[in-house]
């Protein structure tokens, strides 16, 4: 079980620089959010990756029983219509509220930085205190003498650059929600 | 195109521009003031100042490495199929770009902000060559749609107001738009620019740091533009020689200070007589008197042989001494600063010394830190150098710290008097607290003036390319100062002295400025 401390820091420090947290039990918790979400906000379509063929299934389902569409990858020909992008993250940093997402895929580029809003779900165990912490993972990857892209993704998209005023989503997602997983809480 | 000055003199004219011009300097003003709280706002938490020495450190430790990590960076990077280039120079960089636009049939370009990219004007470049190129970061973008290059490097469209940004929208989409409404500006950017990244044939993006053992490219990007961008290679800029004229510091500009006249007889021709022999002393220093004293101002000099009579310090003037060198420094002379710093090596024998004290903090920070970084991967170093680094010591420091004085020695003179923090003292040499004790220790009553620890504006030869910005930072010194109700302004650095005794001497007012030595001196009892 994760440390409480190290949870509650992760959302405090997500939510000061304008990220919505919750905590979830499943991935299904997680395709209802993203889901709701999304029909709240008058969007639709919603596009996922990274769940297991089941999970896609069902999250296909609440999509139609919705009247949302769920886009299939690859997502270039869809680029200009993503509402809602689903991912499981690969890790959290404590410290600063960031996610880290493993984005080699195209497709996860796509989905993340073309979203309107960006529906994160992180595992309650994959979170970190510093990334200090995330050395061997981090090692894992760069040094596999594979090509690959990793994002540390902290709050939404912001600029100040008109009169130093604060303005959310200038580029990337409007909003990025983050669902703690933790399996216990089902 | 950017229309950015060729020559000194069409450069003064966009200077006086900006000057003029309210909004832009406001806009600084509040950037320059506020950037401070919300830096510890954002930085909650975290260990600010840990954090930025870890990788100042980090980078001070790669620099003498620099090539062998280039090397192991571009093995490593091409053997996961990267293409890395270098260029010899600026126009190479551009020429290598374009050719791979050409090379790929790209015609529309899109670019994440980069400052190299401003710098070589790859823009202009590419534009010639006949590809269509976007910046997306919001600032780059509406200075584009402008014609202007950036007013800063972090904010590039600081100098514009919300409806000039409005004004420009309105044209660029043939809509009328809520200026007042950031957001909704904002959100108009977004939707222009979403279909340039979908159309772009090509991106280019500058990159934060790169990864040796990895070849791994690091990009931080707020907006989230630059993660659109694809990867180009930042190409390195190369050194170009440089002529520089001596502008006539008796110029116009000049005009609001006095200059101070060049003293009669230099400290180094009234050492043998003012000169003090202690028998039995506690203390042996080393005195590097700097430019501005010996030539300009012996007499604090002399305010310091008057302070330290009596309290068993032998103070001994090496008159094979020579200018710090950091003028030099700063005029890219690195050779000759070098040669400068060895004569001062030779002429302190640091061996024979407790301290080697000095007045100037300019010649103070240049003689603790630089030398030794002049001559960090330097073989011929000489042997005593960090024995001579680590004997410097500023006057306040030796005053406070080393010397035993109290409160007893000084009559009180309940004057009021403000400080001000030089540059190379307080973030060079780090001494913040002495100089104010001192000032209390020796009964005067130190009154705290807004923006103390902000630079006077003299910058030594700066204030001489630039007498228009060094005015200004001086008016707003000067004016802070009289805000608070001082007749007395000290500092620690005969530079300093120089610029807000000559600014002051203009104003016509009764604020004397002086040395710290000397106020201290006229204070005993």
């Amino acid at each position: 079980m994760q440390n409480p401390d190290l949870i509650q820091q992760m959302i405090e420090r997500a939510e000061a620089v304008q990220a919505i947290v919750s905590i979830i039990g499943t991935i299904k918790d997680a395709c209802q959010y993203a889901v709701a979400t999304t029909k709240k906000q008058g969007g639709r379509t919603v596009v996922a990756a990274g769940l297991k063929p089941e999970e896609q299934g069902y999250l296909k389902k609440e999509c139609e029983a919705s009247g949302l569409r769920l886009l299939e990858f690859p997502l270039r020909p869809h680029a200009n219509e993503i509402h809602t992008s689903l991912t499981i993250v690969d890790g959290g940093v404590a410290e600063t509220g960031t996610l880290v997402l493993d984005s080699t895929s195209e497709d996860v580029r796509i989905a993340t930085m073309l979203a309107e809003t960006h529906v994160a779900v992180l595992p309650a165990l994959k979170i970190k205190p510093d990334t200090t912490a995330l050395e061997n993972e981090l090692n894992a990857v760069l040094k596999a003498d594979l090509p690959s892209y990793t994002a540390f993704i902290t709050g939404a998209s912001r600029t100040a650059d008109i009169e130093r005023v604060l303005a959310i989503g200038v580029h990337g997602p409007q909003e990025l929600h983050i669902l703690i997983m933790e399996e216990n809480k089902a | 195109m950017i229309k950015t000055a060729q020559d000194m003199k069409s450069y003064k004219k966009q200077l006086k521009e900006a000057l003029a011009d309210k909004f832009l300097r406001s806009a600084l003003d509040n950037f320059n003031t506020a950037y401070r709280e919300n830096r510890s706002a954002v930085y909650y938490g975290i260990d600010f100042e840990g954090l930025k020495n870890e990788i100042a450190a980090g980078k001070d430790s790669a620099l003498p490495h620099l090539i062998e990590l280039f090397e192991e960076f571009k093995a490593k990077a091409e053997a996961v199929g990267a293409k890395v280039h270098t260029a010899k120079d600026a126009r190479q960089a551009n020429q290598i770009i374009a050719a791979i636009a050409k090379e790929n049939h790209v015609k529309k370009i899109i670019k994440a902000k980069s400052m190299t990219a401003e710098e070589t004007f790859l823009n202009d470049h590419l534009e010639k060559e006949g590809f269509t190129v976007t910046e997306t970061d919001l600032g780059e973008w509406i200075i584009q749609l402008r014609g202007e290059g950036p007013s800063h490097m972090v904010m590039p469209a600081i100098h514009l107001s919300r409806y000039q940004v409005g004004d420009l929208f309105a044209k660029v989409t043939r809509e009328k738009q809520e200026s007042e409404n950031i957001d909704k500006l904002v959100k108009v950017a977004r939707k222009q620019l979403r279909p340039a990244y979908l159309e772009a044939d090509m991106g280019i993006s500058g990159a934060n740091f790169a990864i040796a053992e990895s070849g791994a490219l690091g990009l931080v990007t707020n907006e989230g533009n630059m993660r659109k961008a694809y990867l180009a290679q930042k190409p390195l800029a190369g050194k170009e020689p440089m002529i520089r004229h001596l502008p006539h510091f008796i110029g116009k500009e000049h005009r609001f200070r006095s200059v101070p006249v060049i003293s009669k007889t230099p400290l180094r021709d009234q050492w043998q007589q003012i000169r003090m022999q202690v028998t039995d002393p506690k203390y042996n220093i080393a005195f590097f008197v700097g430019c501005a004293i010996d030539f300009i101002y012996p007499e604090q000099a002399r305010a310091l042989l008057t302070l330290l009579k009596g309290r068993g310090v032998q103070v001994v003037f090496p008159m094979d001494q020579s200018c710090c060198g950091l003028p030099l420094l700063a005029a890219a002379e690195e050779e000759t600063a070098k040669d400068v710093a060895l004569q001062n090596l030779r002429a302190m024998h640091s061996e024979s010394y407790d301290y080697i004290l000095t007045l100037c903090a300019s010649c103070g920070s240049h003689l603790k830190h630089n030398y030794l970084k002049m001559f960090k991967s330097d073989p011929d170093a000489p042997a005593n150098l960090k024995q001579f680094t680590d004997k410097i010591i500023d006057f306040s420091s030796f005053m406070a710290n080393v010397l035993d004085i109290s409160a007893k020695e000084f009559k009180a003179a309940p004057q009021k008097v403000a400080y001000h923090s030089p540059c190379h003292l307080c973030r060079g040499l780090q001494v913040t607290v002495e100089p104010r004790r001192l000032i209390e220790i020796a009964g005067y009553e130190y009154v705290p003036s807004k923006d103390e620890d902000v630079c006077c504006g003299f910058g030594g030869s700066y204030s001489v390319d630039f007498p228009e910005i060094s005015a200004e930072i001086l008016k707003k010194k000067l004016d802070n100062v009289q805000d608070s109700d001082a007749r007395l302004l000290v500092t620690d650095c005969p530079g300093c002295v120089i610029q807000l005794r000559g600014g002051m001497d203009k104003r016509k007012t009764k604020i004397q400025v002086k040395h710290i030595a000397e106020v201290l001196a006229e204070a005993l009892k």
